[in-house]
């Protein structure tokens, strides 16, 4: 199309006409901004690391295992002199014979994703495997490694600074130093509530799940469900006054909770939001921003939703108040709530 | 024949002052187009449609992949 566009200017009199034959594909794929609609969404770029342990090919393995202990990944990557990708040394390969060569032993072609991708898409396909995507510029980074961290990719920090950084930084427990707990929001969702409500009306109480495990599949799925409904992260959820009167919000537990609103005009609901938090133990010693393993970026300000003006959720912490979370390895609860945080009153029913 | 530049000389020229032209359909150039892309969708690419671009600076054009 381009090149017919660009030969189309020239016979209109253009003369200093360039075509951009990789186009917009190749400007994405290179994880550059954008703008539009769609410019805000969470990408597989947004997770970028590069902290990501790696090998040469002929490297032994007993030498990689050393670089590995120091990365936040249970894995290596094994890359050419041109750093392109080749193979990923895995734990095991990683704990096998030290002398054996990094090529012997890796795992070829891993898997790689365009940097572009949607992170919705992504979950929904990733399933329970690993994932590593590679940017053409073979910088190379990798996705969460287990249910939880895919989980935590759904939220950010409530900080203008760390898209992202706080909830994916700290999955290590950390019990040398003192910590207190902080309720940090995962992510707030929102979308009218013709498409959220009957998801919502599905969730179970924390009693219903048995097991951690369990409820890690629940959560797993709670997060597709989120995904489905192509809800992006948004902070500051406010509900104008006009449409809120009785609170009733979900008890509070150790753990995730999800607090489930609906903003009504009369007896019309006009939009749903959900906002999944989570209960941390963070530490009371700031942590250095050094030490954050994601580049810290400003959050483009987030459009208001076109439903309706919201007034601002009590939940939400202020921002300064918040270091890096560690998560502590107690197991995860849920608390969920189906019935509404708001409902109209008299005078507007 | 216009000349087909790449990422970085893309980079370059907008630098310079180049206006980008995204000649996809409307309603993809809302969904996402390049930072400061003007939309000048194929099938309406006439003297009055660019009647509005600066003559004097580049243009650069693209769509999706260069199909």
């Amino acid at each position: 199309m381009s090149p017919r566009a660009a030969c189309r200017l020239q016979t209109l009199g253009f003369t200093r006409v360039y075509d951009y034959v990789l186009g917009k594909a190749d400007w994405l794929a290179h994880g550059l901004s954008t703008e539009g609609e769609r410019a805000g969404v969470l990408r597989a770029k947004d997770l970028l690391r590069e902290d990501v342990a790696t090998a040469r090919l002929d490297e032994r393995v007993g030498a990689v295992r050393q670089r590995r202990a120091r990365s936040p990944c249970g894995f290596a990557f094994v890359l050419a002199q041109d750093r392109t990708l080749l193979g990923r040394l895995r734990k095991a390969a990683l704990e096998g014979n030290p002398d054996a060569a990094a090529q012997q032993v890796m795992e070829p072609g891993p898997a790689t994703v365009r940097p572009d991708r949607q992170l919705a898409d992504l979950l929904e396909r990733m399933g329970p495997t690993t994932c590593s995507p590679v940017l053409p510029s073979r910088r190379y980074f990798t996705i969460g490694t287990s249910e939880r961290r895919r989980l935590l990719m759904l939220g950010r920090r409530p900080q203008r600074t760390g898209r992202l950084a706080g909830l994916f930084a700290r999955l290590s427990p950390d019990g040398a130093r003192p910590v207190q707990s902080r309720r940090m929001p995962l992510g707030v969702v929102m979308r009218s509530c013709t498409a959220v409500r009957p998801t919502v009306s599905g969730w179970r109480r924390t009693a219903d799940w048995p097991s951690t495990d369990r409820l890690n599949g629940e959560l797993l799925e709670l997060a597709k469900a989120l995904v489905r409904m192509r809800m992006v992260a948004r902070g500051g959820v406010e509900l104008p006054s006009s449409f809120m009167s009785a609170d009733d919000e979900a008890p509070l537990y150790r753990g995730l909770r999800l607090q489930v609103a609906r903003a009504t005009v009369g007896a019309e609901v006009k939009c749903s939001y959900v906002q999944l938090s989570a209960l941390f133990d963070v530490p009371t010693a700031p942590t250095p921003r050094s030490s954050l393993p994601l580049p810290l970026r400003r959050l483009p300000r987030p459009a208001p939703p076109s439903t309706c003006a919201l007034a601002r959720n009590h939940a939400l912490p202020a921002p300064h108040q918040h270091s890096p979370p560690v998560l502590t390895p107690h197991p995860f609860t849920l608390a969920l709530s189906h019935r509404p945080l708001f409902v109209p009153s008299k005078s507007q029913a | 024949m216009a000349t087909r530049i790449g990422l970085k000389r893309l980079q370059e020229l907008l630098a310079d002052g180049a206006q980008p032209i995204e000649v996809l359909p409307r309603a993809e150039y809302a969904e996402e187009h390049l930072p400061g892309a003007i939309s000048l969708p194929l099938k309406e690419l006439d003297a009055t449609t660019t009647s509005t671009l600066d003559r004097t600076r580049p243009v650069v054009v693209y769509c999706w992949d260069g199909l």
